[in-house]
């Protein structure tokens, strides 16, 4: 780190390579933004040994579980079978995510990838038994390589993708849910006021915008019918109105 | 060294530059276009297999045989494109279709062992395929194929701006064969089209320089023509040309000039060449025998009076060697001096004798030249003939005439005294005497005057003839004019006494024979018209001589002193003079 950093407050760091930095290499306070949940747990659990009283904490990039909750609700109400595939190495919970799907009255079908190569197999294998795919921020499986072929084959197999940002629709997937860096900004800047007020920071965060982004072409194409982005976002707001 | 003919020249000056610019231009075009179309083919199946390595992705990525199989065959529907493999991550075939090259196709893919076999070697040869061509060296390229590798590669799709850029994974390759057949075809026609045109450009300069050539050449035959009928002799050719080469129409002019200069020097030689040979002919045809004789000495030619004298025409002659003219009378020691004489002076003159046609031997008075060429080369030998046989006959009457008695043609006074001197130089050499005897008739004047002087000269011809046959042949018998003759006796014996014996008994002889009567025709118009016979004794004087202890005068004086003797003696009597 260079030394004007050295001497700063806080680092606000942006992405997983430079939180991983910022708190591998200084002692300073750290606010990571724009990075997943998983990631900065992984940055974080690097770091822990040393440094478990120090001050870090992160905005994150990924939406909370129950908002996509809402989010496939409010836009596929009919289709209930949620296909999920995960690295084998990713830390989620799949047994609780499974349980609140159930709440919600879907269904989970998970498939844990443990190579590239396998990847098409476990595609076939979670499409088989799902009508929508949800993406995770799991960056050896939705990666710019394979997200090509991963919606080629959801697409072969009717099943439409939830991305997790604009990309995603760009590239083919059915819709996103997503925070733009825009309102990450907003919601950075009103932690470091408040860092600075306070010489705290609060707890790792989601985002507390979003936006949403559908592709309506690929709704055509696969025969969906999509609610008007206002309406999505009233079916949410109603549906989801507790968590918030 | 060899030949060229100008029109050969002017081909080979202007078509050689330009063969060679065409080959360049061509060999520069051809390998052009050819290099275009490999770059073409190459670009081509390049593309073809960039398209087919983006659609083999998801096939690949999904393992998806069947849907591999059809965008091979779709691909396989391109021009050239003959062979397709799909490759996974770890190089294993997924998908191989269309023809390779030297692999047999199997369209049918039966399950019978033959079949079997025949999949085994396209598997193996498909095999040896893929390892020829990888990610590092992309492009094989052999005699009849081309083969182009493109790896298979996720088409990215950014998903996140801070994404870590991962390397990209290559998931798979494609392998197409391109036959290079159609190329090879295409390269095929343009050469022959290539070649075809500039053979078709080549024709027309070709024409050209033919037609050009020939304005050139035709006057050029011509001068040549002219040429050679004038060096045949035609001196009244000459050339017209109406060229368009300044330099061939002078030539012409100056050829012509020539001719005319020619032809009226040769009118003018051939003027006095006519003049010396009928010069010439008419010196030939002179009074004296003219022969020419070649080099080699063989007749060439002879003239009338040749003809005339040895009575050979020239055909008898001509090609034969003069030797047939000789007589035999000269010896071969002649010739050769006359031969050396004409080979050191060129020239020879002098009496020969030769031989006519009838055999009859003549005199001839030859004269022989040599005729040189410049340098001194006998060209031929000219000889002239005069026959002087009745010169010569002439000549000996005259010297009959001088030498000898008219009436009896025996020796006379001056003849008899010139053998005498010979036989006096031969006797003193052999030691033996000789003897004259000096005759006298003793009453020949009465006959003289009783029956004239032909009876008398009958006479005396008959006292001849007597005495002839009483001495031997090389004693000599000679009138001193009247009745006067002398006995000259020759070779007696080397004894004096012996001498006067032997001379005794033949003037003894002689004075008896010459007292026989004579029996005389007088003869009137050569007819006999009486006969006379008288009787007529001799007085003889005879001297001896052995040398030249005195003259032949004064022996003859003694001869005579001695026949006074026998004279006063009484006559009819033999004295021997001392």
């Amino acid at each position: 780190l260079s030394p004007d950093v050295q001497q700063a407050d806080l680092i606000i760091a942006v992405g997983f390579k430079a939180t991983e930095l910022a708190a591998s290499q200084s002692s300073i306070p750290v606010l990571a933004v724009m990075i997943p949940k998983t990631g900065y747990e992984e940055a974080l659990a690097k770091n822990s040994p040393k440094n478990s009283n120090r001050k870090i904490s992160a905005i994150y990039l990924d939406q909370p579980w129950d908002r996509q909750i809402d989010f496939w609700r409010a836009v596929l109400p009919d289709r209930l079978r949620i296909g999920l595939l995960h690295s084998s190495d990713t830390h989620l919970d799949v047994a609780l995510l499974r349980q609140v799907v159930a709440q919600r009255g879907g269904s989970l079908a998970a498939q844990a990838v443990h190579s590239s190569a396998e990847l098409f197999t476990a595609l076939e294998s979670v499409l088989s038994n799902s009508d929508v795919l949800l993406a995770i921020p799991d960056s050896s499986i939705y990666s710019s390589s394979n997200i090509r072929n991963i919606l080629l084959t959801s697409y072969r197999h009717g099943a439409p993708l939830i991305g997790l940002s604009p990309a995603y629709v760009n590239a083919g997937a059915l819709c996103a849910i997503f925070s733009t860096p825009e309102q990450l900004a907003v919601q950075a800047s009103a932690t470091v006021i408040s860092f600075a007020r306070t010489g705290q920071l609060p707890g790792p965060q989601y985002p507390d915008t979003y936006t949403i982004a559908v592709n309506q072409q690929v709704a055509r194409s696969l025969g969906v019918k999509l609610p008007s982005q206002e309406a999505i976002r009233g079916l949410m707001d109603t549906t989801g109105g507790r968590d918030r | 060294m060899k030949q060229y003919s100008i029109r050969q020249h002017v081909a080979l000056l202007t078509l050689t530059p330009l063969l060679f610019l065409a080959v360049s231009l061509e060999t520069f075009f051809l390998r052009d276009r050819f290099s275009a179309l490999d770059i073409e083919l190459t670009e081509r199946g390049r593309l073809i297999a960039q398209q087919l390595a983006l659609g083999s992705e998801y096939g690949v990525f999904s393992d998806n045989r069947i849907f591999l199989q059809n965008i091979a065959q779709g691909a396989l529907q391109q021009t050239d494109v003959q062979g397709v493999i799909v490759l996974d991550a770890s190089s294993g075939i997924l998908v191989d279709a269309g023809k390779f090259f030297g692999v047999q196709q199997d369209a049918s893919a039966g399950a019978d062992a033959a079949m079997l076999g025949a999949n085994q070697t396209r598997s193996a040869r498909v095999g040896k395929l893929k390892e020829l061509v990888n990610l590092r060296m992309p492009v094989y390229r052999s005699s009849e194929a081309l083969l182009i590798y493109h790896p298979i590669v996720p088409a990215q799709v950014v998903l996140e701006e801070l994404e870590s850029r991962t390397e990209i994974r290559q998931i798979g390759a494609v392998i197409v064969e391109m036959s290079s057949a159609r190329t090879g075809q295409l390269k095929s026609q343009m050469f022959w089209l290539t070649v075809g045109s500039t053979l078709l450009f080549l024709i027309f300069p070709f024409c050209l320089i033919y037609l050009a050539s020939r304005n050139i050449i035709s006057p050029i035959h011509k001068l040549r023509d002219a040429m050679l009928a004038l060096g045949e002799g035609k001196l009244e050719t000459r050339v017209s040309i109406s060229a368009h080469v300044k330099e061939l129409e002078v030539l012409a002019y100056g050829m012509n000039e020539m001719a005319e200069k020619l032809q009226q020097e040769s009118v003018t030689l051939h003027q006095r060449m006519e003049d010396a040979v009928r010069i010439a002919a008419l010196a030939f045809e002179s009074h004296e025998g003219m022969m020419i004789v070649d080099a080699d000495r063989l007749i060439m030619r002879v003239n009338k009076a040749f003809t005339r004298i040895t009575g050979y025409t020239e055909e008898d002659v001509v090609g034969q060697s003069p030797h047939m003219l000789s007589s035999g009378y000269h010896d071969a020691g002649f010739y050769a001096s006359m031969w050396d004489s004409i080979n050191a002076t060129g020239l020879w003159q002098g009496e020969i004798w030769n031989r006519r046609k009838t055999g009859e031997a003549y005199p001839a008075w030859a004269n022989i030249t040599a005729v040189e060429r410049e340098g001194g080369e006998v060209a031929c030998y000219v000889a002239s003939y005069t026959d002087i046989t009745l010169r010569k006959a002439a000549e000996n009457e005259i010297k009959d005439m001088a030498f000898n008695d008219e009436l009896t043609r025996l020796p006379n006074r001056r003849m008899l005294i010139d053998r005498l001197n010979q036989t006096m130089a031969a006797c003193k050499r052999s030691g033996r005497y000789g003897a004259l005897l000096f005759i006298d008739l003793d009453n020949f004047k009465p006959l003289n005057d009783q029956y004239g002087h032909e009876v008398g000269d009958l006479l005396l011809i008959e006292v001849a003839n007597r005495l002839i046959s009483c001495v031997r042949e090389v004693d000599t018998v000679a009138r001193f004019g009247g009745d006067e003759f002398v006995v000259m006796l020759k070779e007696l014996d080397a004894d004096k006494g012996a001498s006067i014996a032997q001379a005794e008994i033949i003037a003894e002889k002689i004075r008896a024979i010459l007292a026989e009567p004579y029996t005389l025709a007088l003869c009137k118009d050569g007819h006999a018209i009486t006969t006379v016979t008288h009787q007529c004794t001799s007085s003889i004087g005879v001297q001896l001589f052995v040398g030249h202890e005195a003259s032949a005068n004064e022996i003859i004086k003694q001869a005579d002193l001695a026949m006074y003797q026998a004279k006063k003696d009484g006559r009819n009597l033999v004295r021997f003079y001392g």
